[in-house]
């Protein structure tokens, strides 16, 4: 049986990619630094483990590997997902404790994950690595550390695809553009209504489009796919700049 | 959904079958609306257009022609994402290198079969290189 393991998947975009990964017939270890959500998420699904633990520690991202081997007997797809945006603070505003701590829960979380993965890979043959990214890695004014971090995945998945590929192991970026969770549901309406001008299908992307992405490179039929960016933004970063706020 | 083909790719019910690809811009569409391309789909008619192209618009040094060709294929892949976007048709690509035996077709019929997909609807625009990373650090450009 194939096995998963998704950080952040106690609600959200996370949450999504488990239910699709189990409905494919994973087995998948969810992962979430709020234990009530990952022990509800895993028990609306089947075949799951729940992980509580932040993977921005080495022990956090160390547990959920160590599950995945314990639970289900090795690992096939890492889906590095945990992350938080921040945005609307001028570069001159960000402390040096904001930046670290950006980094850190968006960028090397998912190198931690990654290290403690590949290892486990590498001895089943193979695998998949798919780390969440963001639409702004392409720039985002007033989201530097975000932006950094999040440019920092896409280069992160390049080096190991090429590191990685005579392994059998593929890693991908996917950059959600603005999908309807429910931070951006809480949006007030008139922020919501500029934000919707800005995407050329006038409506926000759903979760099950970043997991159907990412379920999509996970794959193992996509073995010769790697070090590529999927957006899953709907069509929000082909506007010209002008047009988007 | 149903679809067509052009050039050397053809459908069958059991997946995609490719076969002796060359350096010509495929074109994939639905069949309903096929013999209406060029003009821009109604809404409902065409929902899913993916072009198969060589990784060549990266740049090739021995042939600048073959790489422009390749190339304009991809601003046609963007342009029409943004044209199409608010009727709800998704314009992606697909590129594999030329002359190479890496890359097979059951490699293309995944990606095929995921830009095709119905309720794949928020993806447009997208090029995307099938290389086993052949192309990340080799291309002339990013
Ligand atoms: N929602 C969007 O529009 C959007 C757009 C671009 C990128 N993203 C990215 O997608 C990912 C998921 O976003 P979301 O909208 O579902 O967010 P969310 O806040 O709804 O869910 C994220 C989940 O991850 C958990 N989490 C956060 N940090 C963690 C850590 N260090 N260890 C373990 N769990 C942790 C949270 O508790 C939460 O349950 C993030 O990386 C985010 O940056 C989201």
């Amino acid at each position: 049986m194939r096995v998963a393991a998704v950080t952040g998947a106690g609600r959200g975009i996370g949450f999504a990619i488990a239910r699709m990964l189990v409905r494919q017939g994973t087995a998948v270890v969810v992962n979430d630094v709020d234990g009530r959500a990952a022990h509800d998420a895993a028990r609306k699904l089947t075949n799951t483990v729940a992980v509580v633990g932040n993977v921005a520690t080495e022990a956090g991202a160390k547990a959920v590997v160590e599950a995945a081997v314990n639970e289900f007997g090795g690992l096939d797809v890492l889906v590095a997902n945990a992350g938080f945006g921040v945005v609307g603070v001028e570069v001159g505003d960000v402390t040096a404790e904001d930046w670290s701590r950006v980094i850190e829960r968006n960028l090397t979380s998912q190198f931690y994950c990654v290290r403690f993965a590949v290892p486990v890979m590498r001895r089943r043959g193979g695998g998949r690595i798919v780390g969440i990214s963001s639409r702004a890695w392409l720039g985002q004014a007033g989201g530097t550390p975000y932006a950094a971090a999040k440019g920092g995945v896409v280069s992160l998945m390049r080096s190991l695809a090429l590191e990685l590929a005579p392994h059998g192991i593929t890693a991908n970026s996917v950059v959600p553009g603005s999908i309807a969770t429910p931070a951006l549901e809480a949006m007030d309406a008139k922020a919501r209504e500029v934000l919707l001008r800005a995407h050329p299908m006038g409506r926000f992307g759903d979760p099950d489009d970043v997991a159907r992405a990412v379920c999509f490179l996970a794959h193992p039929a996509a073995e010769r796919i790697t070090g590529q960016t999927l957006y899953v933004t709907g069509g929000r970063n082909l506007l010209l700049p002008s047009r988007t706020p | 959904m149903r679809a067509a083909w052009v050039g050397d790719v053809a459908y069958r019910p059991d997946g995609w079958e490719w076969s002796e690809f060359d350096q010509n811009t495929k074109l994939l569409v639905d069949a309903t609306a096929f013999h209406s391309w060029p003009v821009p789909p109604a809404h409902g008619s065409l929902r899913r257009v993916v072009f198969l192209l060589t990784t060549d618009w990266l740049g090739a040094g021995p042939d600048p022609v073959l790489a422009a060709r390749s190339a304009a294929a991809v601003g046609l892949t963007h342009s029409l994402a943004a044209l199409w976007a608010g009727i709800g048709t998704t314009v992606n690509a697909i590129a594999v290198p030329r002359r190479s035996n890496l890359v097979t077709s059951a490699d293309v019929a995944h990606a095929l079969r995921y830009f095709a997909d119905p309720l794949n609807g928020y993806v447009t625009g997208q090029v995307l290189n099938i290389c086993g990373g052949q192309t990340l650090v080799a291309a002339l450009t990013a």
